[in-house]
């Protein structure tokens, strides 16, 4: 099955991609491209991969066993494994792709190389079986994204990498915590053996560490400071990525450890005689509530278009956090099906962004005012993106935010009124949201434009607008993309 | 164009087709409903734009930008006719979201005003608001019913089935979302600052078609709002805002100096009668006046912007005289205000007729409906002295607009003039009386009469005196600053931004310190709580 195959591929790429860089020769074409090059057929044949074990995996949960030994990794393709790592590479591609375009100059093969292994311990994030795997790729995704983070070596990108490790790393502390509680609990590691620690305070403590550590990736609040940092000191590529793929699959890693709570998430789980949410479901809709509320709400006061966008994914977090805390099969598809919209626009919007927007100063909104003004290209691609990430027709976050309310709402039907409360949360949080995205179009499209105009060809715009297309093909024609997946 | 009037007239019976299963994990289907209603509204629609797109031929010949124009006039007009043709409430809300982003996007046209820019934000803010609640309603429906298709959703094996508190909550909700999108108190403020558009964008979205789409849901639901279990509670709701802002944009109307501000608010007053129709339990009568509203508010907007583009200006202070100078204009203006006004055998007559005889036996109803109707004739006539008779305040030279604009014109006014000759035998139109109420006719006339002849008053030989004597008066200068602005709506739409939303935005931003400490801190008292409400025993 493909979670084995694609890491294999995705690992030797990584590798391959530092070989060809560090003994590429004299040739100036194979030190420009070569690495990229590596990179980006490793990603493409593992969507091969991925693409000729689709319908397999779409049945009933397949766990496998690589290595019969105790401890050994388990890995699990489902639908919502295999739909995630299919967003996580869709958006590597085009992200691998637009970095070509993007690093003119000085060495890139590391970036590439780097870029190649995130993509494989993504990968292994969302397909781990068990909790120690999940931690193991866990450590290996950070470890990458830090180096993507602090590539360009600049003062800010170097700040911004040290806070992300230092958070990311009390993150996995308190996540080796969490697992130790829920082993010493439930006897067991394994994702389909876990639910039996919720009998237990101590079990129950020990998810609720367990997702305030994974948390942190996923920029849960109070965890989330990093995020805006590293969002706005990154280079674009590094911030494509990180916010299109790494945040999505950090959500998707607190998935994983509900799905085995969910009543039809494939585990056997069973629907709980009490009537009411359990303390867990208490706990994650209070950070779901906060989340979103500190996102939106921090985004409106926001002038730099980076730190909007990061505060912005915050509050994507906190709709995907409303879903998961219902414990519901309705939930867990608004939270993948979201990821899939939120990884395409997010990248899409840092890669639109561009290189002119590289510094703090440059991608001020009073910096880029008139922008789309003079290059009408660009100014659709701001204007659609903007108006994608507020979930207006035809884009398909119209489709998640949908998914999401409908997930509470069964809920709240089920099991109260907290839920229906949340639901409405989660609705006032999306109308907040026009304030600053119609900013965006106010000032970027709309305004008068300064200075140089943002000279940008059509190339460099199709990494983006492919995503963007998606995007719309996505909103306009869902059942080509969820079909029989979700 | 030619095509859905075809249908509308050949009409047989109606049907819901079923194509494929659009959005599967919602088991939704793309439907297409066929039946009166859709039909009729989609026949309506496509008419109006039809000479909407013809009229721009003209009007926007020298304006940049045009293929950006036409392609959201045109996605609009497409996204329109999936909402009057969608056959589930979700497909509906897929149609009634892409109405509104072409709606602001055409309203902030002119990029380069910021007043336009502003318009089409606020435009959607507050339609986003009502779409929330409606966004609600449809889920619930989903996520409870397991299906959203109106067939099913509108029998005896749908919304009816779930307990009366339910019922109401969802149409309430619905109602809401209704609200947003045609403008009705409190959500009404975006209209009249929607005229920053261009005037075909007004006469087609903001007169025409989109503030339809708020009755049309109404209309679509109305099994729904009126099921006996409701005992009535909710269409007295409807009535209550219905007739809250046909006075309210009746009062504003008259004290507008805007010409398209004097429409706006007319617009928000005639779609308040529309709702107090539906409230008062005839579904008939909504559906008659939003379609003859329709035709003479596209109309008037259509004359306004002839007059607009010919003297470069949109104050009413700044016209007058224009009768002789632009004819055709002239008669089509003064058509829709008749239209407006409800005098026979006009369209609006036969609407308005049917309005106010579905209030016949109430009192208070009745009387308001009748304030509302005198307060349409006293800034249709108000708007007609100002801008076309009495002395001229322009230094302009007026032209007559081209045969691009001047056509569709007359095409509206004729429909306007005889349309009710070909609206009445519809299947939906066909239960109101050929023959007016006595009653109600003596009584609509007598308040036409009476009002036309003191705009005549007021408006004409004696306007400077009135207005001098209003000026010197505190009260009614007042009086006259609260109905030019709104009734200050606005003025707490900023509060509410500012005072409340805003401060907590700023306090809220202020975790974000920058400072590692103070980040590492955070994330440890998260724990240090967490771990704590669990050793308490409070988790």
């Amino acid at each position: 099955m493909w979670p084995t195959t694609v890491m294999e591929i995705l690992f030797a790429g990584g590798m391959l991609s530092l070989v060809v860089d560090a003994f590429g020769g004299a040739s100036d074409f194979v030190k420009r491209y070569g690495a990229a090059i590596v990179g980006a057929l490793a990603i493409l044949f593992s969507l091969a991969v991925l693409a000729s074990d689709w319908a397999a995996s779409l049945g009933s949960i397949v766990i496998l066993q690589p290595v019969s030994a105790p401890f050994a990794s388990l890995y699990i393709a489902d639908k919502f494994t295999t739909f995630t790592a299919f967003t996580a590479l869709v958006v590597g591609l085009a992200v691998l792709v637009y970095s070509v375009l993007y690093f003119d100059s000085g060495r890139r093969g590391p970036f590439f190389a780097l870029f190649t292994i995130l993509m494989c311990s993504l990968v292994g994030v969302v397909s781990a079986g068990d909790l120690l795997t999940l931690f193991l790729f866990w450590e290996g995704m950070t470890i990458s994204a830090y180096g993507l983070v602090t590539f360009g070596r600049s003062q800010l990108s170097l700040e911004a990498g040290i806070k992300y490790f230092l958070m990311a790393g009390i993150g996995s502390l308190l996540a080796l915590y969490g697992i130790a509680a829920i082993y010493f609990t439930s006897g067991s590691i394994q994702l389909s053996a876990i639910g039996a620690a919720l009998g237990t305070g101590f079990g129950e403590l020990g998810f609720v560490v367990l997702i305030l550590g994974l948390g942190v990736e996923a920029a849960i609040v109070p965890l989330h400071t990093w995020l805006p940092d590293v969002y706005s000191a990154s280079s674009i590529p590094s911030a494509s990525v990180i916010s299109g793929a790494v945040t999505g699959v950090g959500v998707f890693a607190l998935l994983k450890v509900l799905q085995p709570l969910v009543p039809g998430g494939g585990f056997g789980a069973i629907v709980a005689t009490t009537g009411g949410p359990s303390n867990l479901q208490l706990v994650i809709v209070v950070l779901a509530l906060l989340t979103m509320l500190v996102g939106n709400l921090s985004a409106l006061v926001q002038g730099n278009l980076r730190r909007i966008l990061s505060f912005s994914s915050i509050a994507q977090t906190g709709y995907m956090l409303a879903a998961l805390s219902t414990l519901t099969l309705a939930g867990l598809v608004a939270v993948v099906f979201t990821i899939w919209n939120h990884g395409l626009l997010k990248s899409n919007f840092f890669m639109v962004l561009g290189k002119n927007s590289a510094s703090m100063e440059s991608s001020q909104l009073e910096s880029l005012r008139g922008a789309g003004r003079g290059n009408r290209k660009l100014g659709f691609l701001y204007a659609s993106s903007s108006m994608a990430m507020m979930g207006a027709p035809p884009f398909g976050m119209f489709w998640s935010e949908i998914l999401v309310v409908q997930s509470l709402l069964i809920a709240g039907h089920a099991s109260g009124v907290v839920f229906y409360v949340l639901a409405a949360a989660v609705v006032l949080n999306i109308v907040l949201s026009i304030g600053y995205y119609f900013k965006i179009i106010n000032t970027v499209v709309f305004g008068e434009a300064r200075g140089e105009t943002d000279d940008r060809k059509l190339g460099d715009l199709l990494p983006p607008a492919s995503l963007l297309a998606i995007s719309v093909l996505t909103g306009i024609a869902p059942f080509l993309i969820l079909g029989n997946v979700l | 164009m030619v095509a859905a009037l075809y249908g509308a007239l050949t009409f047989g019976s109606g049907a819901t087709e079923g194509y494929t299963l659009w959005f599967p994990a919602l088991s939704v289907t793309l439907q297409v409903k066929v039946d009166q209603l859709s039909v009729l509204v989609g026949a309506f629609v496509s008419f109006v734009s039809f000479l909407v797109v013809v009229y721009s031929l003209g009007y926007m010949k020298e304006e940049p930008g045009q293929s950006r124009y036409y392609s959201l006039v045109l996605l609009f007009v497409g996204s329109m006719m999936g909402l009057v043709m969608a056959g589930n409430l979700i497909q509906f809300y897929f149609f009634w979201e892409l109405v509104g982003v072409c709606s602001a996007l055409l309203i902030a046209f002119w990029t380069d005003r910021p007043a336009a820019r502003k318009a089409g934000l606020k435009a959607f803010v507050v339609t986003r608001l009502g779409d929330a609640s409606l966004l609600i309603a449809v889920i619930f429906v989903a996520a409870v019913l397991g299906t959203t298709s109106f067939d099913t959703i509108l029998g005896p094996s749908g919304i009816a089935t779930l307990g009366t508190g339910t019922i109401f909550a969802l149409g309430l909700l619905m109602f809401v979302g209704s609200m947003g999108k045609s403008a009705q108190v409190p959500l009404h403020g975006w209209l009249p600052d929607a005229m920053e558009g261009p005037n075909t964008v007004s006469a087609l979205i903001h007169a025409a078609t989109m503030v339809n789409a708020g009755v049309y849901l109404m209309l679509r639901m109305y099994p729904v709002i009126t099921l006996p279990q409701l005992s009535g509670s909710l269409t007295n709701i409807i009535l209550a805002i219905g007739l809250l802002s046909a006075l309210v944009g009746g009062a504003c109307a008259i004290a507008a100096d805007d010409l398209k501000r004097v429409l706006a608010y007319s617009t928000i007053s005639q779609l308040g009668l529309m709702f107090a129709a539906i409230g008062l339990g005839s579904l008939t009568a909504a559906a008659y006046q939003m379609i003859s509203q329709g035709l003479f508010k596209a109309l008037a907007f259509l004359a306004a912007g002839s007059v607009i583009t010919a003297l470069g200006t949109r104050s009413i202070n700044e016209m007058g005289g224009l009768a002789r100078a632009m004819k055709y204009t002239y008669v089509g203006f003064v058509v829709a205000m008749l239209g407006m006004c409800g005098l026979p055998p006009l369209v609006g007559f036969w609407s308005k007729d049917a309005i106010l005889s579905a209030a016949l036996g109430t009192w208070a109803p009745f009387s308001l409906l009748l304030c509302s109707f005198a307060l349409t004739a006293l800034y249709s006539f108000r708007a007609l002295f100002r801008v076309f008779h009495g002395q001229s305040n322009t230094a302009k030279t007026p032209k007559e607009s081209p045969p691009t604009m001047i056509i569709p014109i007359v095409i509206l006014a004729a429909s306007v003039l005889v349309g009710w000759a070909i609206l009445q035998p519809q299947p939906l139109l066909s239960t109101t009386s050929w023959i007016p109420d006595a009653s109600t006719l003596t009584a609509s006339l007598t308040v036409l009469a009476l009002c036309a002849g003191l705009a005549y008053l007021v408006f004409l030989p004696n306007y400077r005196k009135v207005l001098g004597a209003v000026q010197s008066s505190g009260a009614l200068s007042g009086l006259q600053g609260m109905l030019h602005d709104g009734f200050y709506f606005d003025r707490l739409y900023v509060w509410l931004y500012s005072g409340i939303v805003r401060p907590i935005s700023t306090a809220v931003s202020y975790i974000q310190t920058g400072l590692i400490e103070a980040n590492m801190g955070l994330l440890l008292l998260a724990a240090a709580v967490l771990f704590a409400l669990f050793a308490l025993g409070v988790l």
